[in-house]
């Protein structure tokens, strides 16, 4: 059932201290609203007050004998209930605090105090649920009394988000093989990265060596072994992309490729920036916008692979392969290509933070699991959320 | 008698490509135009790059007088940005830029002017026997023997064999030579051993600045390192070879070069009245001395000598200079009749001559890329000639003294320095000179040495960072052609503006809006009585061409276009 | 594919048997040098007159066996032949002398004007190698280099129509070196964007090393054929490997020991001129093998870095020389940054967008928490936004 068309699960009820009045407890004034609202009730704010009461009373004891609705000129519900043991009988009024106390005549100080209380009392959206209790004299008049009143609210709910396990479901996203290219590939372009600012700046090698020492050569060996290292992963990624059986990891997985993906790619970009981590789009896989940017640092880095080679090329130009490249060194000039290459490397130092940070926030602030999903192959799924990718995943 | 055009074009054995166009009558010269025919606009691609590479853009404008430009454009940097360079570095900038120098005159009479005097086919008539005996009279050079010009003989008489080479289509056997056939064969040798010697001498380049041509400098001094105990740097072995390449050079220039053109000279006396050009004549100090900002020092100070008066020295002052385009193909706002000093050339390309192939030039105001320098409005020439004569005017005793002795043999005074002639004769003299002063640069440099003084380099302005937002800054340096300046404006570390005045600019420029010939053009039909015997064959205009020693590809440069409203800042 | 062989004269034929082979007859031979000795007719007093010179000129020609040489001079320096005079490998006098007839050059033949112009032509007219130093500017109709009154883009044209191999020596020729840096007001272009329905033997340098142009002459008159090429039409005797692999300082280099500025402690040591902009490693020359000048050095040897000049456009593509990359200029700011200050700044850039991300994120989470929730309608207290679920609620 939905009120006003609100989901359900969005509508939270929160239900203040109770403020009794006349000597009661809290627990009597709690149940007592429990007692007055219908039987079958399905309001939230009757199911909440009936389960906040029945941690405190077996409301089984009770049995509803009669109910009068609401109605708009008395703006006051009374329901009749008995007890079921004694067979005692009571009325329990509800409604505006107002309407309540105008049903009970309580003395000038407790109504006073009671409005008063009741309207400063009542912010961020509360508002105060009088309780009135009549009891039937033989003659069958009723005496009202005013028990207090209960600080309601209801909100639609936002961020409420069960953390429980059975709210979950696991589904595998990225083979092993994938993961071990991905951490192969940080750890060699972490050591490119390196290598290469330690060969460009001598500012840091110098000082190291003295004597005849090979430092600069074995720089560049770590780099040359890394980077053809890099060329076999960049490889064995384009030849995944044709080959995977999963489908996150095929080539359509590179691009956004229905019309929908496109137009959340740019509500994924918009919920980026405003730091909005409630709203859809879910993807399993990546999101149009990863798509993007990870196909994007895809290319830069297989730009690098080129460039580098191009300039390793120069080391032996009568190799029919790197005679290729050569050509290519000619045609842009070294210098700029070497420049092109250290630049790329920069594009990645400035790639990492950024990634990092969103996977991170991915995991930690909006549940997605990505982080986790690199390193163990899989993420969890939070039942009911519709993702855009999740075609074949039965929910 | 009618007037004949005669177009000359390639002038040979000059750098660079020049075109002499002529009217003769009579077997006289009556007018003349000198039209540079090469055009490549570096200064312009200089704009915006790194003063520190502009000496290596700077140099390429000329291979002949490699590092001249190159000295020039980094002593204008260094003016620029105030950078003192350390007295190693100095001595060695002059080393070698006296080396090319003297490297540049000798090859310039052997190989580029001698075959005007000298009749190769003449010189395998002569008899060997007769050759060596003339050649032991001039000088002690022990390649005189008889044997040796036999060789020689047999060489190019085999060669010529085989097809002329070079020398075909010369002019050989044209009634203006007068050597005898030894005196032939002995140039004919000389000019081959001055191959050879050319090639030996020039590695004092190679040691100090890493190859010839096109040298390697340094802004804040120089690229080679002194060091006694190590292998790859300035050593013992290399200041060896260099104190032996000095005593070569020497050698050379005192027992063959000098002995030579006197020789040859004595047999062609009328040249000195031949060919007179320009009386106004500049120059900037000694040959190889180079300096920063407005020259000033040095043995012998930057002087004139003006309108004939070869006696009087007068100060130079940069801010006279005034470059005119009323003969050039250039435009520039201020319309052609405008002449503009170095610091405000705003000048574009604009080429309105005939589309090539053509026939002539001079029919039109506009005939050549070379702008036209003057000094406070004269036409002057620059060079060898022009610095004896500033040193003789100043009373320079050593250059007095041995022009004296020259000008004895050849019989006449200072004036006739300003000739044909006397412009080749300078050329030795100055090598003379030169080859003495080498010598005392290298003890200069070796006594540095000596006291532990061996830096050559100077970091502290190195950095961009470190030089003022906007400078200005020029490179005065006296060339082997002539007075050479470059102007250099920096901002922000980068070139705004940068230009050269060049001396064969002074000398191959044409007419100015007052009509005033430049120096080629004076030399050739200032006084009409240049002769030109035989217009298909015009070995006379060669011979006083020849004598500038041209260099046509420093002579054409374009003036960078900058922004309006630079001010003249001139010391 | 066609034999380069053939054309060429340099099986050791006469030149009267290259002649016949190439179709020239004896009577039009002999015209030839009929006009030969007309150049020198009044030099010889001999008894018949010009007819007899050209007869005796005739008989020694016809047993010549010294290829005819041209060696053009368009827009350029003359740096290269100057080179070439100082080769020792093969001196420039055994060179014309001997191994070859250099028929037109204009730094070093004896005539001028109209005789320099009819030497051009008849060597031009019979098969001949041709050698061109200077570009060829194609801007104002060829006017920027004009020699007999005609543009060098046609004289090249004619000098190669009959041409058995052409040669491009020094980097103008090859491709237009300083005059067609950046602007290029000139349009100059090498050798071989003219020339381009023959192969074009390019001889890199500004200028090449004398020894290099000696050789690939010789080469060519000893095999008959050009030497291999590399990519850009280098020989690979002299371009096939760079100055760096056989560099005198390389130990340095791969020590990581580095000159930090010119003259100081390192450089009197002989250590690596790799930081001071060195551009040996990305440039083939024989400069290191080979050495200037009779072997006596080289410019890395002699302590200074590299220019890389037989690179194409090394004037734009190798500047700043002293310097290993090439700097942005900041605009506005007047200062110039290296790539590593920008990666550098982009890398602070990321991280800080990173953080100001995250506390945006940490934000907006507290907002959230904080904000006024919407509230929604109690029923309880008789509101009634939607009355047709009132009696849903009643039911």
């Amino acid at each position: 059932m939905s009120l006003y068309q609100i989901p359900e699960s969005e509508i939270r009820i929160e239900l203040g201290d109770p403020v009794p009045f006349a000597g009661r407890k809290r627990r009597d004034l709690l149940i007592a609203a429990a007692l007055g609202a219908p039987f079958g009730t399905a309001d939230p704010v009757d199911l909440a007050l009936l389960s906040a009461a029945s941690k405190k009373e077996d409301l089984r004891h009770y049995e509803q004998t009669g109910f009068t609705p609401l109605e708009p000129q008395l703006a006051r519900s009374v329901a009749r209930v008995r007890r079921v043991d004694s067979g005692e009988e009571a009325l329990i009024a509800r409604g505006e605090v107002d309407t309540i106390l105008y049903l009970c005549h309580p003395d000038e100080a407790t109504r006073y105090r009671a409005e008063l209380q009741a309207e400063m009392q009542m912010t961020h959206g509360f508002r105060a649920l009088g309780v009135g209790r009549g009891s039937i004299a033989a003659d069958g008049t009723e005496r009202w009394e005013f028990l207090g009143y209960i600080p309601v609210r209801a909100t639609r709910q936002k961020s409420r988000r069960s953390e429980e396990p059975r709210d979950f479901y696991y589904v595998p996203v990225w083979d092993w093989q994938l993961r071990v290219l991905h951490w192969l590939s940080v750890l060699l372009i972490v050591i490119l990265s390196l290598t290469g600012l330690l060969m460009g700046s001598s500012r840091f090698v110098y000082g190291v060596t003295d004597g005849y020492s090979n430092y600069l050569s074995w720089l560049r060996l770590t780099h040359f072994v890394a980077g053809w290292l890099l060329l076999c992963a960049a490889i064995l990624r384009i030849a995944g992309l044709f080959l995977a059986s999963n489908r996150f990891q095929r080539w359509y997985a590179l691009f956004p490729v229905r019309l929908r993906d496109l137009k959340n790619l740019l509500q994924v970009a918009q919920n980026y920036l405003f730091c909005r981590f409630d709203r859809p789009p879910h993807y399993i896989g990546h999101n149009p916008l990863q798509q993007v940017a990870y196909t994007a640092i895809f290319g830069v880095g297989l730009l690098a692979l080129f460039t580098g080679f191009a300039l390793y090329a120069l080391y032996s130009p009568d190799n029919w392969f790197f005679g290729y490249l050569v050509r290519f060194d000619n045609l842009v000039g070294v210098q700029y290509l070497r420049l092109a290459h250290q630049l790329i490397m920069w594009i990645f130092l400035a790639f990492i933070p950024i990634h990092v940070y969103l996977s991170v926030r991915a995991d930690t602030v909006e549940r997605e699991g990505a982080l986790s999903s690199i390193v163990s192959g899989g993420r969890w799924c939070r039942k009911g959320t519709r993702f855009e990718d999740a075609d074949a995943i039965d929910d | 008698m009618a007037r004949e055009r005669i177009v000359i074009d390639p002038i040979t054995r000059i750098e660079g490509h020049l075109r002499i166009e002529l009217e003769s009558e009579g077997g006289r010269i009556g007018n003349a135009w000198a039209c540079a025919t090469q055009f490549r606009g570096i200064e312009r691609v200089l704009q915006g790059r790194d003063p520190r590479d502009a000496w290596a853009f700077a140099q390429r404008i000329c291979g002949v007088c490699t590092g001249v430009h190159a000295i020039a454009s980094v002593r204008a940097v260094e003016d620029a940005i105030k950078c003192k360079i350390p007295p190693c570095a100095e001595l060695i900038r002059s080393l070698v830029s006296g080396m090319a120098t003297l490297q540049d005159h000798v090859m310039h009479f052997y190989h580029l002017h001698a075959l005007d005097w000298v009749d190769v086919m003449s010189a395998l008539k002569a008899d060997p026997a007769a050759t060596s005996r003339l050649a032991a009279s001039l000088s002690p050079w022990p390649n005189n023997s008889a044997t040796w010009f036999r060789e020689v003989q047999k060489r190019v008489a085999d060669s010529a064999g085989g097809g002329l080479g070079i020398f075909a289509g010369g002019y050989w056997g044209h009634p203006a030579y007068r050597l005898p056939p030894e005196a032939n064969l002995m140039a004919l040798a000389h000019y081959l051993e001055a191959l050879s010697w050319q090639r030996e001498i020039i590695r004092l380049h190679t040691i100090f600045a890493g190859k010839n041509p096109h040298p390697n400098y340094l802004v804040g001094g120089m690229a080679c390192s002194i060091n006694l105990d190590n292998q790859i740097a300035i050593n013992r072995v290399r200041l060896d070879e260099i104190a032996g390449m000095i005593d070569q050079a020497r050698r050379f220039v005192l027992e063959v070069y000098y002995p030579d053109v006197l020789a040859i000279a004595s047999f062609y006396p009328e040249y000195a009245a031949i060919g007179v050009s320009s009386p106004t004549l500049l120059a900037t100090g000694e040959s190889a001395y180079s300096c920063s900002g407005a020259p000033a020092g040095g043995v012998v100070p930057a002087g004139l000598v003006l309108d004939g008066d070869y006696g009087t020295p007068h100060p130079f002052d940069p801010k006279k200079i005034a470059e005119f385009i009323s003969s050039a193909w250039y435009s520039q706002p201020e319309g052609d009749r405008q002449g503009l000093h170095p610091w405000q050339g705003r000048t574009e390309p604009n080429y309105t001559g005939p589309k090539p192939p053509f026939k002539e030039l001079s029919d039109h105001p506009k005939y050549t890329w070379c702008k036209a320098p003057r000094y406070d409005g004269r036409a002057v020439q620059v060079g060898p000639n022009a610095r004896i004569m500033v040193a003789c005017a100043q009373g320079h005793a050593e250059t007095v003294g041995l022009a004296g002795e020259g000008l004895a043999r050849l019989g006449g005074g200072v004036a006739a320095l300003n000739s044909t002639l006397g412009r080749t004769y300078c050329r030795a003299l100055e090598s003379v000179l030169l080859a003495r002063r080498m010598d005392q640069w290298f003890a200069q440099l070796n006594e540095r040495i000596r006291s532990g003084d061996v830096a050559t380099f100077n970091p502290e302005l190195w950095e961009p960072s470190s030089w003022p937002r906007q400078a200005q800054g020029t490179g005065f340096m006296e060339a082997a052609r002539g007075t050479l300046s470059h102007w250099i404006e920096i901002e922000n570390g980068r070139i705004s503006r940068y230009q050269a005045v060049v001396p064969s600019t002074w000398n191959s420029s044409g007419r100015d809006p007052g009509g005033q010939m430049g120096p080629f053009e004076q030399a050739l039909a200032g006084d009409g009585k240049h002769p030109l015997s035989d217009p298909k064959r015009p070995i006379e205009v060669l011979r006083t061409i020849h004598s500038f020693d041209p260099c046509e590809s420093c002579a054409v440069h374009l003036l960078v276009p900058g922004g309006g409203g630079v001010e003249v800042k001139v010391q | 594919m066609k034999d380069p062989v053939e054309g060429g004269w340099s099986r050791g034929e006469t030149f009267e048997e290259f002649l016949s082979r190439r179709g020239v007859s004896r009577r039009e031979f002999l015209t030839f040098c009929g006009r030969m000795a007309a150049c020198f007719a009044a030099a010889a007093a001999l008894p018949g007159g010009s007819h007899a010179l050209a007869e005796e000129m005739a008989q020694k020609l016809s047993g010549a066996r010294r290829p005819s040489v041209i060696y053009l001079q368009l827009q350029e320096c003359t740096g290269c032949l100057e080179s070439l005079l100082r080769s020792g490998s093969s001196p420039i006098d055994r060179l014309v002398l001997e191994q070859v007839s250099l028929d037109y050059n204009e730094l070093l033949m004896a005539p001028s004007g109209s005789a320099a112009e009819e030497v051009l032509r008849e060597a031009a007219a019979k098969p001949h190698l041709l050698l061109v130093n200077g570009s060829v500017p194609l801007g104002y109709d060829g006017a920027c280099c004009t020699i007999g009154g005609d543009s060098a883009a046609n004289i090249l044209r004619r000098a190669a129509q009959k041409a058995d191999a052409i040669m491009a020596v020094g980097a103008c020729a090859e491709y237009g070196c300083v005059q067609a840096a950046s602007p290029n007001l000139t349009g100059a272009v090498g050798v071989s964007d003219v020339i381009t329905d023959r192969p074009v033997v390019n001889i890199s340098g500004c200028p090449p090393i004398a020894e290099t142009i000696t050789a690939t002459l010789t080469y060519y008159l000893a095999y008959g054929h050009p030497p291999p090429l590399d990519g850009m039409g280098r020989p690979l005797f002299a371009y096939g490997q760079r100055i760096h692999d056989k560099c005198p300082r390389r130990a340095s280099f791969d020590a990581g020991q580095f000159a930090e500025r010119f003259d100081d402690e390192n450089a009197r040591r002989g250590h690596c001129l790799y930081r001071l902009g060195c551009k040996g490693p990305a440039t083939f020359a024989p400069c290191a093998t080979l050495e200037w000048n009779l072997g006596q050095s080289f410019p890395i040897k002699a302590g200074h870095p590299c220019l890389g000049c037989t690179e194409r456009h090394f004037y734009d593509r190798m500047t700043p020389f002293y310097r290993r990359l090439p700097g942005f200029v900041v605009p506005g700011l007047g200062v110039e940054a290296t790539a590593n200050t920008i990666g550098a700044a982009a890398v602070v850039a990321s991280v800080g967008g990173v953080m100001v991300h995250s506390a945006a994120t940490v934000i907006a989470k507290k907002r959230a928490k904080k904000a006024q929730p919407e509230t929604l309608p109690l029923a309880v207290l008789g509101d009634k936004e939607k009355p047709e679920e009132e009696g849903d609620k009643r039911a």
